[in-house]
């Protein structure tokens, strides 16, 4: 189920209306009951028999903990097998589903011609909704409890409204068990200021993804093919990559927002996911500002598990590298996210080796880091255009097309398109200004007129896929 | 036709009707792919003659004219088109999997033979039945909301149109259950005139020759006489219909009215689709007496 719909209207008007009647407290089991049937509507909207993989994934992981608490510190070697096989699971499933055709696609590759014959062309399987998300988040619970930093949770049903909880089940945020379970037996009630801040999200969320990224995507989806063409002008692609940056972060961060609203709503806090990551000064901090969730989850769980920054500088680089290649491997099964997050690995290698990770020295000194910023953003935007590419060809096209320097207008079109991005940038200055002190969060007033404003947009400015359709013809 | 919001302005065609698209959503593919609606379904089985084609076609094609036309022939005719520059292969998966045998199939060749799917019907074909009918749901309840809402709150893009994209405000279009036909409401007065066609053909390309022979070859199987025909447009997609007709050894139905009209240089106005498809069936009655 698509948070952009009248399905979703309708479940989330029940569970609110649940909320306000039977779970008050948000602890009633007959409302955490209809939290787990309202996650099971959600993820079963899509593909109904796809529930099972859900139901599959959440019962190897709540064995696996029970398996680790009952084994003790004393039997290792079973406790890694216990550990293995849940991650097996996980990752067989995530492979399968997300994976095979991919590799289907590279066996074609390396084998040859004579490979089309013996190998289907495809599985023809639709991905599961949210496997990337819930798969991780199912892992996180499982290492946690191995690790022994957190207890496992001897009920099946609350384990499995943390790896449903419908929220924040398609995309993220990517919420740590350690996060989620403690909140359950902790009784909250829906006080003004939560349903404040609550409106504000949602309402905050759908500006961004409907008004913004949907009307962004417009633009994008019309014209990405011409950027790849040998005769597009420099002002052109650089242009449409400044309008698919704009878009890809309103339509991650505008969902982030609906799920971190609507789950407040509902009685659960879940963690910040994007942080005006624009703003960011080094690669390091665009990872902190970037799909925080996501890069905490691949810091914590891959980066440390590797050796992290403990083996020595080249083993960190090799490890950055690894981490952001599986990294843009988890975004999608293709070599323009592999070629994404080599990009990123490789600039947080070279950052690391030039010392701009941090602030220490010359590379605090503030025209080295307005350079940098340059540096960082430049390649930021880089990457992007493999990231939105079908394929890498496409994608150095588009960027050898830049690369002429020539064509430096713009049309009507482009500078009306761009409008859409003005939001963007009003909510990166008023970051940049309030991380400096210079301006605090807005009062309740403001906020109200705010999302007034952003009601009236969203009504007046929509788009949709039918625009994008009908654009085609 | 003056400044207002279509969604405002739409009018569900008398007759059985459903709605095909506006900016909630497109269900066009999916309730023909998946057959969710069964009136359609039945319809469509049951024709012996279809019309394929892209948008193109679907604009020209005037459910008035061509009913009168085979009614007199006791033949019941479905306009299985498509938007999204749509080519051969998703009309091909519906005829194969619905079993379709019509004794007559009419293909507006511009930009027919391709080969290959749209990236829209790529999407439909890995969604579901389910998937079908929930969009049909979102996008039926989505009309009726919007219909009401915008009566109070334009819509801006809707009003005012966006620079460089040929559609100054929302299409909203309705298919018949009966005969397949688009029925657009409103539809917009053509502000050009159709320009005539090169007559340099650029020959065929091998993927279309390709196309064209598969396509032919499962009419064929299916005992279904083929023609082409082409609706004029401005912007042709490639493919001349002479060429293809040459290839395929079919005849070929032209009709090309003067003072055809267009609002974005692809799809005539609704006068134009009159006009073309009275000259269509003109033409087509020396083929099919």
């Amino acid at each position: 189920m698509n948070f952009v719909s009248w399905a979703f209207v309708a479940l989330f008007a029940i569970v609110l209306a649940a909320r306000l009647t039977i779970g008050r407290r948000k602890i009633e089991p007959a409302y955490v009951f209809l939290l787990i049937l309202a996650s099971a509507t959600f993820y079963a909207w899509h593909i109904p028999v796809y529930i099972g993989i859900l139901v599959l994934s959440s019962v190897i992981d709540y064995w696996a903990g029970l398996w680790l608490a009952r084994l003790g510190p004393q039997a290792a070697g079973r406790r890694r097998a216990v550990l293995a096989a849940s991650l097996a699971t996980n990752l067989g499933l995530l492979a399968f589903f997300k994976y095979a055709n991919f590799f289907l696609d590279v066996a074609r590759d390396v084998l040859g011609p004579g490979a089309a014959d013996v190998l289907p062309l495809e599985l023809g399987l639709a991905l599961p909704m949210g496997i990337s998300f819930y798969t991780f988040q199912s892992m996180s619970y499982t290492i946690d409890v191995y690790r022994g930093v957190l207890a496992p949770i001897h009920r099946f049903w609350p384990f499995f409204l943390f790896i449903s909880f419908f929220p924040q089940l398609v995309a993220g945020p990517i919420v740590r068990a350690s996060e989620f379970l403690p909140q359950m037996p902790r009784p909250r009630r829906l006080h003004r200021a939560v349903v404040y801040e609550g409106i504000w999200l949602i309402v905050s969320g759908f500006f961004l993804k409907m008004v913004c990224a949907d009307n962004l995507a417009v633009y994008v989806d019309e014209y990405w093919e011409r950027g790849t063409r040998p005769d597009a002008t420099s002002a052109f692609t650089l242009w449409l990559a400044l309008m698919f940056s704009g878009q890809i972060f309103a339509d991650f961060a505008g969902y982030s927002n609906i799920a971190r609203g609507t789950a407040y709503l509902l009685g659960y806090r879940l963690p910040i996911n994007f942080n005006a990551p624009y703003l960011a000064a080094s690669f390091k901090n665009f990872w902190e500002r970037w799909h925080m969730t996501l890069s905490r989850w691949l810091r914590d769980y891959l980066y440390i598990s590797l050796g992290g920054n403990r083996g020595g500088p080249i083993r960190t680089y090799v490890n950055l590298m690894l981490v952001m290649l599986l990294g843009g491997l988890w975004h999608g099964a293709a070599y323009t996210f592999i070629i994404w997050g080599a990009l990123h690995g490789g600039a947080l290698a070279l950052e690391r080796l030039l010392g701009m990770h941090n602030t220490r020295g010359w590379a605090g000194r503030w025209p080295v880091r307005v350079a940098w910023f340059v540096v960082v953003q430049a390649l930021v935007l880089t990457a992007w255009v493999f990231f939105r590419s079908r394929r890498p060809g496409d994608a150095t096209q588009f960027l050898a097309n830049f690369a002429t320097m020539d064509g430096w207008t713009l049309g009507r079109m482009e500078w009306v398109g761009m409008l859409f991005l003005a939001p963007l940038v009003a909510q990166h200055a008023f970051s940049w200004m309030r991380e400096r002190g210079s301006v605090t969060e807005p009062g309740p007033a403001t906020r109200a007129v705010l999302a007034a404003l952003m009601v009236y947009a969203i009504v007046t400015l929509y788009t949709g896929t039918a625009d994008f359709i009908y654009f085609q013809f | 036709m003056g400044r207002g919001a279509n969604i405002t302005r739409a009018e569900r065609p008398s007759g059985d009707y459903y709605l095909a698209l506006d900016r909630a959503g497109h269900a066009d593919h999916h309730v023909l792919y998946f057959g969710t609606d069964a009136v359609a379904l039945d319809y469509l089985r049951r024709a012996d003659v279809l019309l394929l084609g892209n948008s193109r076609l679907m604009f020209a094609a005037r459910p008035r004219v061509l009913d009168a036309f085979f009614a007199a022939r006791s033949l019941r005719y479905y306009v299985l088109g498509f938007g999204f520059r749509e080519g051969d292969r998703f009309p091909l998966d519906i005829i194969e999997k619905f079993d379709l045998r019509p004794r007559l199939v009419i293909v507006n060749a511009d930009g027919f033979f391709t080969g290959a799917y749209s990236d829209f019907a790529r999407e439909v074909r890995s969604d579901t039945p389910i998937g079908a009918w929930q969009l049909q749901r979102e996008s039926e309840i989505g009309h009726e909301v919007r219909r009401v809402v915008h009566q109070l709150v334009p819509n801006w893009i809707d009003l005012f149109g966006r620079p460089g994209f040929p559609w100054m405000q929302e299409l909203v279009i309705y298919r018949s259950r009966t005969n397949g036909t688009w029925q657009l409401s409103p539809w917009a007065e053509g502000r050009s005139r159709v320009s005539s066609r090169d007559p340099e053909q650029p020959p065929l390309s091998p993927p279309e020759v390709e196309a064209a022979h598969r396509f032919k070859a499962a009419m064929d199987r299916r005992g279904a006489r083929m023609m082409l025909t082409y609706v004029p447009t401005s912007r042709p997609l490639g493919g001349g219909p002479a060429l293809f007709a040459d290839l395929l050894g079919v005849p070929l139905v032209l009709a090309e009215p003067p003072g055809l009209r267009t609002e974005d240089q692809d799809h005539l106005d609704e006068p134009s689709a009159v006009a073309w498809t009275v000259a269509f069936v003109r033409e087509l009655e020396r083929v099919v007496p």
